[in-house]
């Protein structure tokens, strides 16, 4: 996982110095021909494998192009970006963001009726037939890396995890006060939470949820059940019934000590434990019967971007045998092509870990879910 | 001095004392961090130093570049906020013309408006007059930020000088220049540096604009302790940061004290 | 004095125009900017709350938005901690502040020194390093509670993510701003002032309420109502130490902005909180032409 931070650096230093030096002389806002400005909403580890993994390697196939990645550091900056995106396609301007990794084509609303976002479905990618199919969310990102969501917890403070979701509430109400877990909207970790809970009062069957398929009427049964089971436990939550502003204070609240266990990103998991800021004793386990919801991250290319045909073929690249191989070796991800078009080593040696795919969860049902929970969960407001 | 407080010092011993509770000791927390490799519950002091982060701060070069273009940046934009809001908070203070209140007003609701909410306006007029990843675009966006404090802080100051003192000072024969150089401003001048230096700072330390408009070819300091902190669980980085900032910042305090030397403007820091 | 003798229609100083629009000049640029980059773009966002598009695709008047923000109880339970979180933190500034000015204003010690460093230091920490260092500091298991321990006091309750946890952060930001415009205007009042009522035998408080503080009422009511205006719209300290719910109207706009996308509800919470802003700002406005009268008459 310590990839070479070094080089990174350095590699920024030079980016950050020639941008400074451009933004002194020029005036006039145009991007860099082949510079290609991408902006990242995942955590450093994943800049950090760009830098050590994609950059060195794109560079070197495609003379004279420079990759500028730019870490976004949570959600309201990219957001902020991607408006920037929107207003460049509606005055016909340059955004300078060539891409955008690890958000949902979803926001601005309005965007993907204006056309925002470059359709994959359309643009030929040559490597396009080797995704696996299960885990094209829609057509607009283009995923690039699997990633789990796990249990992280105190072996010191709890000696055998559970291994069912019913064994997870159960130690939850057996341990009051010891767990947390993110808001669903600031930690995405707290969102697959839910959406696992969700899975079990539905009978853990992943069809019942589309991106097509939500309706009021449809979804209100079924949240109801949620909310019974989310009520229940909350009173044996942190603090009787408290949720942690991210992915980042969760880890932080069982690093204190306060919790025994939380729920997390696997990545940003063994980011911590390599990196010592947690306890020497914290482990990460799955659930046995059916994993959490998890997630692919998938890159989007604005349709207004200054280098959209650069970004294209980076987009390419990124899910070329080659890199997939890096994102499962270097990364610790998962891969979204199928394993059939893996290295073959790679593919044996990973062939006994069943998981071809992560569970996850359609991105339209998601901002009813997180409202209705902050109205029907957090808040004891009887009706919202 | 007055009696009542010199004869017994106990209210300064209440403040320090909540001051030490309140302000010391999450500094304290902070400094600590910076030289911390790990540090877990219970142990009141970290588990392990170092300078670990130390180094692998000091080591990036875009860090100094981004140091500079912030104390530029923030230099030009209290500038000509003065330059522009100075004279227009004297006006408000001394003289009438037709729509004061509803201008002065005007001020303060243009940033009463929840910023996110003009997002997309905003990035539209931009874009449209070329300003997105220039100085120019990020000077005018943080601009925009400061005037409401350049105005009103020495609105009120202004209004607060004595009238009296102007009219004798007329009446001896000083031109309204002179009246203003030697009489308004230096009474004004307390709450005129207070005004300067909470611009100053709050620039430097402005975000939100910057990065609206100036990502990703201006790199302001801010921006990137943001991107070293936010969703970081490694915390040391920023500690790293901000403690290297304390030091320029001590100094430029002590510095605008000595250089100003006039007792007003230290009076208007406080002491 | 001078008033007096030349009437109230004559100029009272010659160094100041009356009547004559030269002020229009003085403020005409900043009063551009604000109209160009704010109020445009925020009077099209309201426009935009009333001037809606019907379920037909034409486009008419409604306030469908507003009904329901105010018929929601949850919206409203929103708003309510919002301002009472406001109300607090602006109140205990004062609280805080208001003595730590008037110490350094009349102590040469040392200790005042010390004092006035520490009250100001807080401007040079951003607000996402405090957050942490705050969480670090008086969360579970933090600093605070492990030195509390070690002098043998136990049961120590984290305000970490009660509604308590802003009102520490958003103190802690507030803090130099406000001391510094007390002291600013804190300056202006005479020494001999105090010395003289002094002499005549008036108490601390007597002082306090008849010299002190109507001498710095306009710097108590700046600071008031651009406190108001800070705290109100305030996200990023509620997000991070505050509880889940109820939620400060700062990270409830941008929740229903990015996670809900419903940006005309978001625009709509947006228009509300602009019009309670502004109210703040009204009484700042009537106060000081209040006073203005009052003098006049004098």
């Amino acid at each position: 996982m310590n990839l070479k931070r070094r080089d990174f650096l350095r590699g920024s230093a030079a980016v950050g110095f020639g941008g400074l030096t451009a933004g002194l002389l020029g005036s006039t806002a145009q991007a860099a021909p082949g510079t290609l400005d991408i902006f990242f909403n995942s955590d450093t580890n994943v800049v950090e494998f760009w830098a050590a993994a994609i950059k060195p390697a794109f560079e070197a196939a495609n003379p004279g192009v420079t990759l500028n990645l730019v870490s976004g550091g949570g959600g309201a900056a990219m957001g902020a970006l991607s408006e920037r995106a929107f207003a460049a396609l509606q005055t016909k301007t340059d955004p300078q963001v060539d891409m955008m990794e690890a958000i949902g084509p979803y926001s601005p609303v309005g965007a993907i009726e204006a056309g925002l976002w470059v359709d994959f479905s359309t643009t030929g990618l040559a490597n396009i037939g080797k995704l696996n199919p299960a885990v094209i969310n829609n057509k607009w990102s283009l995923p690039y890396r699997g990633s789990q969501v796990v249990m992280m917890y105190n072996g010191a403070k709890v000696p055998t995890p559970p291994k069912t979701f019913e064994e997870l509430v159960a130690w939850i109400k057996a341990n009051p006060g010891q767990f947390a877990y993110a808001r669903p909207d600031l930690g995405d970790s707290g969102a697959c939470f839910i959406e696992r809970a969700l899975q079990e009062v539905t009978g853990r069957n992943e069809a019942l949820f589309t991106n097509e398929n939500y309706s009021d009427d449809y979804a209100a049964p079924m949240f109801e059940k949620l909310w019974v089971l989310l009520k229940d436990i909350a009173p044996s939550l942190y603090k009787g019934g408290e949720y942690t502003g991210g992915n980042t204070p969760s880890i932080q609240l069982l690093a204190s000590g306060a919790i025994s266990m939380t729920i997390a990103w696997s990545d940003m998991a063994l980011t911590a434990m390599n990196e010592g800021v947690v306890p020497d004793t914290t482990a990460l386990a799955q659930l046995q019967d059916m994993a959490f919801i998890g997630g692919y991250s998938a890159v989007l290319v604005p349709t207004v971007a200054a280098n959209k045909d650069l970004a294209i073929k980076l987009s390419d690249f990124l899910i070329s045998t080659d890199i997939q191989g890096k994102v499962v070796t270097d990364l610790g991800g998962f891969p979204a092509i199928n394993w059939s078009e893996m290295p073959a080593e790679l593919a044996a040696k990973f062939a006994n870990v069943a998981a071809t795919s992560i569970p996850s969860f359609p991105g339209p049902w998601e901002a009813h879910l997180f409202d209705g929970w902050y109205r029907n969960v957090a808040s004891n407001l009887t009706q919202g | 001095m007055t009696g009542w407080i010199k004869r017994l010092d106990w209210p300064g011993y209440v403040l320090a004392i909540f001051l030490i509770f309140f302000v010391l000791l999450p500094i304290l927390t902070v400094f600590i961090w910076a030289f911390t490799e790990q540090w877990f519950y219970p142990s009141i002091l970290p588990t392990k130093w170092g300078l670990k982060y130390w180094f692998k701060v000091l080591e990036r070069g875009d860090v100094w570049a981004a140091f500079f273009t912030s104390i530029q940046l923030s230099a030009i934009v209290t500038g000509l906020s003065a330059l522009i809001c100075l004279p227009a908070a004297y006006a408000f203070a001394r003289m009438d013309f037709p729509g004061k209140q509803l201008f002065m007003m005007s001020f303060l609701m243009g940033n009463a408006f929840p910023r996110f909410a003009l997002i997309i306006s905003i990035a539209v007029l931009f874009l449209s007059l070329n300003l997105v990843g220039t100085w120019a675009g990020v000077i005018i966006i943080q601009l925009l930020n400061t005037i409401l404090l350049m105005i009103w802080l020495p609105t009120a100051a202004f209004q607060g000088v004595s009238r009296n003192m102007e009219e004798a000072a007329a009446d001896v024969g000083a031109t309204p220049l002179q009246v203003f150089w030697h009489v308004t401003l230096p009474q004004a001048l307390p709450a005129i540096g207070a005004a300067l230096l909470m611009t100053f700072v709050w620039t430097f330390y402005e975000t939100e604009g910057a990065w609206l408009v100036g990502a990703p070819r201006v790199q302001t300091m801010p921006l990137m302790m943001m991107s070293m902190i936010n969703n970081q669980l490694v915390v040391q980085y920023g500690a790293v940061l901000s403690v290297a900032l304390w030091v320029p910042s001590l100094v430029a305090l002590l510095l605008a004290r000595r250089v100003m030397g006039s007792d007003s403007f230290a009076k208007g820091l406080g002491a | 004095m001078a008033d007096t003798l030349q009437g109230s229609t004559v100029t009272p100083s010659k160094a100041v125009p009356k009547g004559r629009p030269y002020g229009l000049l003085f403020i005409a640029l900043p009063v551009a900017l604000i109209v160009s980059f704010l109020f445009f773009p925020a009077l099209k966002s309201i426009f935009g709350t009333i001037w809606v598009k019907q379920p037909d695709g034409s486009y008419g008047v409604s306030i469908a938005t507003y009904q329901f923000f105010f018929s929601d109880a949850y919206s409203l339970a929103n708003l309510a901690q919002t301002l009472w979180t406001t109300v607090v933190t602006m109140v205990m500034l004062i609280a805080v502040n208001l003595p730590i000015a008037i110490y350094l204003r009349f102590s040469k010690s040392k200790l005042a020194i010390f004092v006035q460093v520490l009250a100001l230091f807080p401007m040079f920490v951003p607000g996402i390093i405090i957050v942490y260092a705050l969480i670090r500091y008086m969360g579970p298991n933090g600093l605070l509670q492990t030195l509390l321990e070690a002098v043998g006091i136990f049961g120590f309750q984290s305000p970490y993510l009660t509604p308590w946890g802003p009102v520490i952060g958003m103190l802690w930001d507030a803090m130099p701003f406000t001391l510094l415009v007390l002291t600013a205007g804190m300056s202006a009042i005479p020494t001999s002032a105090i010395e003289a009522a002094e002499d005549v035998g008036a108490s601390p408080m007597r002082i306090l309420f008849s010299i002190i503080l109507p001498q710095i009422k306009n710097s108590l009511l700046v600071v008031t109502s651009l406190n108001f205006l800070g705290l109100f719209g305030q996200a990023f300290m509620p997000f991070m130490l505050g509880p889940t719910s109820p939620e400060m109207m700062g990270p409830f706009m941008l929740r229903t902005f990015s996670s809900v996308r419903d940006p005309l509800q978001a625009a709509t919470q947006a228009t509300i909180v602009f019009a309670l802003c502004s109210l703040a700002g009204l009484a700042y406005v009537r106060s000081i032409a209040r006073r203005r009268a009052q003098e006049v008459v004098k």
